[in-house]
């Protein structure tokens, strides 16, 4: 049953994907552009399309119109203005089968194409284990959760729902169609794209399909990667994707002298920027690339406007809810009154690593540490070592046109920002395929300039390919079981979900009005109407503002919070006053339980003894 | 032609020293990298390695 709920998911997900490149050649056709490449041809499509379709959600979230029916009668519309181009799926068809009986006249190239494919098969598989991302559970999937099927508005107690961008509308899209494994299944489809539009880049930088091939093979193996596009739960891959595009696009506007290709880089740069803040340096550096190459500053003017649609809505959401489009992190100069000083550091603290350093020596040793030190620089190490160990290699892909420049520059923008601004080397997942297209092309030009050089590139690689599917498999076979139906749902969800033995707890013990204020991260399987409590999370909860006992219980009762989950603990700055209310008898211990949680990243499976204590929060009439 | 050989064999000499240089720089960077996973494969391959013993 779990297996054909899979397949069912699935197939929603490639109908959309089919979508997607019908509809959007037409929109393509539109803008009387046209490209030979069917596979390139359809990554445009499918880029334009789902940046449009970002839009349309984003308008229909907004005012509650999020509904079932009505996003199948979007659907229903999209695919019959999509016309003749669902002719162009035949042809991507065609040209798909053509690369494959290529691929398959090498043995090598072949196992090559094998392995890819294989990758492909588990990542969807993976994607369709229930939802158990950290992040996720927090808020990538618990805002949209909490928005579904009424108008959006600002949740102030899960301050990470402000950092929700275009995106997580997909997430959206896929929870109103009908299951989160929709949802999962669209992130799915953004590596899978993100592959795709690699190829594309890799082929041409190298003019070798067999290098572009490996590269993706690589690309897939990737730590970051299989964990992103599968069970993270995050959408940023679909930033990896349309970075991608902006340079195919820009440089193709180029190659072929047709300036509107600018506007349709713009497009996919505000899609970039629209998902998350960081990724507005990507629009930044398209803009002044068009101006440098163009000269035009009608054409630099047109490219940037072309970002906003679909990149601006998120910050004029967070600007119109709190007046800081960037919302928490300009709040201290743009609105300081309703400043939280304790959640402000606390998130600056989660986004930047314990040793940023922004000395010019610091941003030197950034791209070595993040990759040799990943642990301190927000997990670095799960891009692999290819990066820092071709790096050198690079002075020899540089030279390779225009295509290799913009892509040079795109990766060292996106790169730079980054070292100066968080330096969480997750952040830099967006131009992560175009730093391997790059190294790859450098790699294949070195195989010209030596043996030793040769032996040593192999061996690299071949070491990487080995830790790439020996880990991807390790890490899956914690997955596949339960998208196999092998293993029953909520056994894997206390097994591999943090802190779901709490939340099913609460599940179990609390029925009637009220609200439950929870001090633990992982929210999604919480089914009472809840707020988190934690300050760090929780822009309501100012230590400042509630600083003793009795404002701290004025403000339980106009949040009509009637119970409390203490997981072991309360949070420290409010630990006094939370355990003076109990003292008072204010607040009544009603249930407690022993359960487990992770400690630490969960990849370590290290579990510790949770005591859960749920209290009652007496009504003032007592 | 007599000052152009030794001029030949700089320049492979050189090219050969860079060729090995980055061989190097690939072997430190495996190494240093691979390193940094000790504690993951040792804390998923626990069972495994303590069958092994």
């Amino acid at each position: 049953m779990a297996l054909i709920r899979a397949f069912a998911h699935l197939s929603v997900v490639f109908f959309l994907a089919c979508l997607a490149i019908a509809c959007g050649t037409r929109l393509l056709r539109s803008m009387s552009l046209s490209v030979e490449g069917a596979l390139e041809e359809a990554l445009y499509s499918a880029g334009l399309f789902f940046a449009a379709l970002e839009v349309v959600v984003f308008g229909l979230a907004r005012f509650g119109l999020l509904r079932q029916n009505i996003v199948l009668g979007v659907l229903g519309a999209a695919a019959i203005l999509a016309g003749k181009g669902w002719l162009r799926l035949a042809k991507l068809a065609r040209a798909g089968v053509c690369h494959v009986r290529w691929a398959s006249q090498s043995p090598l190239t072949l196992s090559v194409v094998t392995l890819v494919l294989i990758c492909f098969g588990i990542d969807a598989l993976m994607a369709m284990a229930p939802m158990t991302g950290s992040d996720a559970m927090h808020y990538h999937f618990t805002a949209p959760m909490l928005w579904a099927g009424r108008p959006t508005e600002p949740i102030f107690w899960l301050s990470y729902s402000f950092l929700v961008g275009q995106a997580h509308l997909l997430i959206s899209l896929g929870m109103a169609l009908g299951s989160d494994r929709i949802s999962l299944g669209l992130i799915y489809l953004g590596g899978v794209l993100t592959a795709a539009s690699l190829f594309v880049l890799t082929r041409k930088l190298v003019s070798s399909e067999r290098w572009a091939w490996v590269t993706v093979l690589a690309f897939l193996l990737t730590p970051m990667v299989y964990w992103q596009m599968s069970i993270s739960g995050s959408p940023d891959i679909w930033m990896a994707f349309y970075t991608t595009l902006v340079v195919l696009a820009a440089a193709r506007g180029v190659e072929t002298g047709n300036r509107h290709w600018w506007s349709v880089a713009g497009i996919f740069a505000g899609a970039v920027a629209g998902a998350k803040y960081t990724g507005w340096f990507v629009p930044v550096a398209l803009v002044a690339c068009c101006f440098l190459v163009l000269r035009s500053w009608k054409w630099t003017v047109l490219c940037g406007l072309w970002v906003l649609p679909t990149g601006i809505l998120p910050l004029v959401r967070n600007a119109l809810w709190t007046g800081d489009p960037f919302f928490p992190f300009l709040t201290r100069w743009l609105t300081p009154a309703r400043v939280n000083t304790y959640a402000l550091s606390a998130m600056v603290a989660n986004t930047h690593p314990i040793g940023f350093d922004r000395s010019l020596l610091g941003i030197t040793a950034y791209p070595l540490r993040l990759a040799l030190e990943g642990r301190e620089y927000g997990v670095g190490h799960y891009f692999g070592p290819l990066i820092i160990a071709f790096a050198p290699l690079l002075l020899l892909s540089v030279r390779k046109g225009f295509l290799a420049h913009i892509a040079a520059g795109m990766w060292a923008a996106v790169l730079l920002s980054n070292a100066l601004v968080s330096q969480e080397a997750r952040f830099l997942l967006p131009a992560f395929p175009i730093a391997l297209a790059l190294i790859f092309c450098g790699v294949a030009e070195s195989f010209r300039r030596g043996c030793i050089v040769r032996v040593g590139c192999k061996g690299t690689l071949l070491l990487f390919l080995l830790f790439g599917l020996a880990s991807e498999a390790l890490y899956a076979r914690d997955f596949i079981p339960v998208a196999l139906g092998l293993e029953r749902q909520d056994v894997f969800l206390e097994r591999m979900a943090a802190d779901y033995p709490t939340a099913a707890f609460v599940n179990r013990s609390l029925v009637g009005r009220g609200e439950v204020m929870v001090f633990f991260r992982h929210l999604y399987y919480l089914r009472p109407p809840f707020i988190e409590g934690r300050p760090e999370q929780s822009w309501l909860m100012d230590p400042d503002r509630l600083a003793d006992s009795q404002k701290l219980l004025d403000f339980l009762y106009q949040k009509d919070v009637r119970w409390l989950v203490k997981a072991p603990d309360y949070p420290e700055p409010f630990a006094r006053s939370f355990q003076a209310l109990e003292d008072q008898g204010k607040l009544r211990q009603v249930s407690s339980a022993d359960v487990s949680t992770f400690t630490g990243f969960r990849i370590y499976g290290q579990r510790v003894p949770v005591r859960v204590t749920i209290l009652e929060v007496i009504p003032t009439s007592y | 032609m007599k000052n152009l050989r030794p001029n030949i064999s700089r320049q492979a000499r050189a090219r050969t020293f860079l060729n090995v240089l980055f061989v190097l720089w690939l072997v430190a960077v495996n190494t240093l990298y691979y390193t940094q996973f000790r504690d993951l494969f040792v804390s998923r391959l626990a069972p495994f390695i303590s069958r092994w013993r």
